[in-house]
């Protein structure tokens, strides 16, 4: 391996938000282990805005099936395989979206990732996505608790912008959350308290914010957050539905720990020289590539896993946009109907592909522009994209993006795996040459001190 | 200044040794399975025998190639694709694009006359084993690699099959032969296969111009190489040795890093 000094060394220095994030995650699964003991209800399903009625009840514990998942792929090859293993030996096919083979994997075999049984859920509420196999384990999962499940639709349209089409969908979308309130009312016997929910609504508007203040620092030089611990904490208060009242000041923590890390200059990492951006989950069981490309002095800055897309600011600057609460034409929201619209407007349901916030699933062409956008906010040199074979991110216009952006001079690597959940057809040692390969082609070396 | 570069592939290794310069000695030999690293250091004996020189006279060694953390007597390697456009650059002066196609992968790069990569694409993981899969494509049809171009020729017309993955074209090749189709249209077939999967490679570079090289252990088959630049339409320059681009590369890159 060619190699070269590192030519500068920013100081780098511990998070300290780290040991509080860490303590939530662990408590969001002590939670789903003890719901029992603590008269909770847990309920499974996944995907929509129904996971944040905690708070309107008070006795709900909703477990996404997906976080659940990834964190099996991070935590055990052995054991996420051998979850693979018997859902495939179940008769599904492997080109099921990896998550849905560790989680049915998990439910199979009875093994929760941190250890223990999986915890019988309840109930399944499960939320509307437009993937063909996501809604499915809904039903899946009700069927093998033998449990009382609600569904709701998806509602998909990816055309030239139509107002009427998209104030019908948010009519649909309102009027579905209210039937799933409704529901959950009579399933539980318990009576939903709007107060309680237009309260924990404003805190989870506050913690995107915090959130969309955090990526907008990681446009500074250097980066204060590195990528693989912001993944740690990224879907705490979001697909993990962490309690509200803690994500929120976890996230004041995190957004004024940056600060002072940008105002100081505190890199993420020492060695950065090199910037490059992702979109879409990263393979959750190869994490530590993160860790060997800053070996060359490479980072990598923001994914739109994040949930966050900064828009271009006339004086140059790239801001994320801003929550309904902090605008001028905020909404008044007082009754549970005010509720209902303003949850799935914000969670992007009755007009996602303009919204701002949000991951996967903009329009096809929208994947090079989102990423040169990105490319151009945070100061990125090059682009490394995953060719995944099912689930998220399976999408064609990832090469075609990867090729338009390779037209404008951007260097781009793709990488192969079956999913961000399954390594099956992942081959660590190419990744590890290609990586290498991409960064020598750019004439980067790795770095000694 | 004496600099030396060793390509060690899945199939075979290669070495050239590099004077002021000139190549002065070149050698290609067997990987020998799970020996190559012995079989690394055994050709190298041999093309410093060829050279006239001893171990002690060469001022640095570059290993690049799969296997080039096997080499343990190399000072440093580089990467695949930046040792064949060193190569290329030497043996083609005028080539903006080269395709190097070897026993386990096909890799596109563009570059410019500096040797600075614009764009590089490795084959997909299901188009892997291109050289080993016509090798096992010959073996089934009980020839040789080059009397398997040599039907190809003769061919009249064949049926495509798979392209996107050498295990399922296997299958393909099973079922033609259960049909009786003729071996020379089966041949056809499998170097059409080849063809289409390292255009399709070549494609996802944005190639656009028809200063196009050929490189490695397949650009010596005829066969595919007049399919390929029928589907690309252009003619493709092809060196005397296009297997030795890497270790040529390598050594250039090798006297660079002295100086």
């Amino acid at each position: 391996m060619l190699i070269q000094k590192a030519a500068q060394k920013w100081e780098t220095r511990p998070l300290e938000f780290w040991a509080k994030a860490k303590e939530l995650r662990a408590k969001f699964y002590q939670d789903e282990k003890g719901a029992k003991e603590q008269r909770v209800f847990l309920i499974g399903g996944g995907d929509g805005p129904q996971q944040g009625l905690g708070p309107g009840f008070g006795n709900l514990h909703f477990v996404h099936p997906h976080p659940e998942a990834a964190s099996m792929a991070n935590t055990s090859d052995s054991y996420s395989r051998e979850c693979r293993g018997a859902t495939e030996a179940c008769g599904y096919g492997r080109n099921l979206c990896g998550y849905q083979l560790d989680y049915i994997g998990a439910l199979l075999t009875n093994k929760h990732f941190s250890g223990g049984e999986m915890p019988r859920r309840d109930l399944v509420a499960q939320g509307n996505d437009l993937c063909a196999m996501f809604p499915k384990l809904g039903q899946l999962e009700a069927e093998f608790w033998d449990v009382p499940d609600h569904h709701t639709d998806a509602t998909g349209y990816y055309g030239d912008w139509d107002e009427e089409r998209s104030k019908a969908t948010a009519k649909l979308m309102a009027d579905q959350y209210l039937g799933t309130i409704e529901w959950l009312e009579k399933a539980t016997g318990t009576e939903f308290n709007v107060e309680a929910q237009i309260e924990s609504m404003k805190r989870q508007r506050h913690t995107q914010a915090l959130r969309g203040e955090v990526i907008e620092m990681l446009t500074h030089v250097p980066c204060p957050l590195d990528q693989k611990s912001a993944y740690s904490v990224l879907v705490l208060g979001s697909l993990v539905g962490t309690d509200p009242v803690e994500t929120e000041k976890l996230w004041v923590m995190i957004r004024d720990e940056m600060q002072w890390r940008v105002d100081n200059n505190i890199a993420g990492v020492a060695n950065e020289r090199y910037r490059w951006t992702e979109n879409e989950p990263p393979p959750w069981f190869f994490l530590k590539y993160y860790r060997y490309m800053e070996e060359y002095g490479a980072v990598c800055i923001q994914t739109f896993y994040h949930g966050v897309r900064l828009v271009e600011q006339p004086d140059g600057t790239w801001k994320a946009p801003k929550m309904p609460e902090v605008r001028e034409d905020a909404i008044k929201i007082k009754t549970k109907e005010d509720f209902a619209r303003a949850q799935t407007g914000m969670m992007g349901m009755g007009g996602r592909r303009s919204s701002g916030w949000g991951g996967h699933g903009p329009m096809p062409g929208e994947y090079y522009q989102n990423l040169m956008n990105a490319v151009k906010a945070f100061k990125c040199d090059g682009v490394i994209l995953p060719l995944h074979r099912a689930g998220i991110g399976c999408v064609f216009s990832m090469r075609a993006a990867g090729m338009k952006l390779m037209e404008q001079g951007i260097p781009v690597m793709h990488y192969e795996t079956s999913h961000p959940g399954d390594r099956t057809d992942f081959d660590e040692l190419r990744m590890l040459d290609q990586l290498d390969t991409f960064m020598e082609m750019q004439g980067l070396r790795k770095l000694v001190d | 200044m004496v600099t030396a570069g060793i390509d060690v592939g899945v199939k075979t290794v290669k070495a050239v040794i590099v004077k002021d310069n000139e190549i002065v000695a070149s050698g290609i030999a067997s990987s020998d399975g799970f020996e190559r690293a012995k079989a690394a250091e055994q050709l190298y004996n041999q093309v410093l025998q060829q050279a006239g020189i001893s171990a002690s006279d060469v001022d640095y060694v570059i290993a690049t190639g799969s296997g080039k953390m096997d080499v343990s007597f190399a000072n440093n390697n580089v990467v695949e694709p930046v040792a064949d456009v060193e190569g290329a650059l030497r043996l083609c002066p005028s080539a903006k694009t080269l395709i190097e196609m070897g026993a386990e992968q096909v890799r596109v790069a563009k570059f410019d006359e500096t040797g600075k990569v614009a764009n590089y694409t490795l084959n997909q993981m299901c188009g892997a084993g291109l050289g080993m899969f016509a090798e096992s494509m010959a073996r089934a049809l009980g020839v040789t690699l080059d009397e398997l171009n040599e039907m190809a020729l003769r061919s009249k017309g064949a049926e495509p099959i798979n392209a996107e993955c050498g295990v399922y074209a296997g299958l393909d090749v099973v079922s033609l032969i259960h049909n009786n189709t003729p071996k020379e249209d089966i041949a056809r077939a499998v170097i059409d296969a080849i063809a289409t999967k390292v255009k399709a490679t070549a494609n996802l570079t944005n190639i656009d111009d028809d200063n196009i090289v050929l490189l490695g252990g397949v650009a010596k088959n005829k066969g595919v190489v007049d399919a390929l630049n029928r589907k690309l339409g252009v003619e493709c320059m092809i060196p005397e040795q296009p297997e030795m681009a890497g270790a040529l590369g390598a050594a250039l890159i090798g006297a660079r890093e002295v100086q």
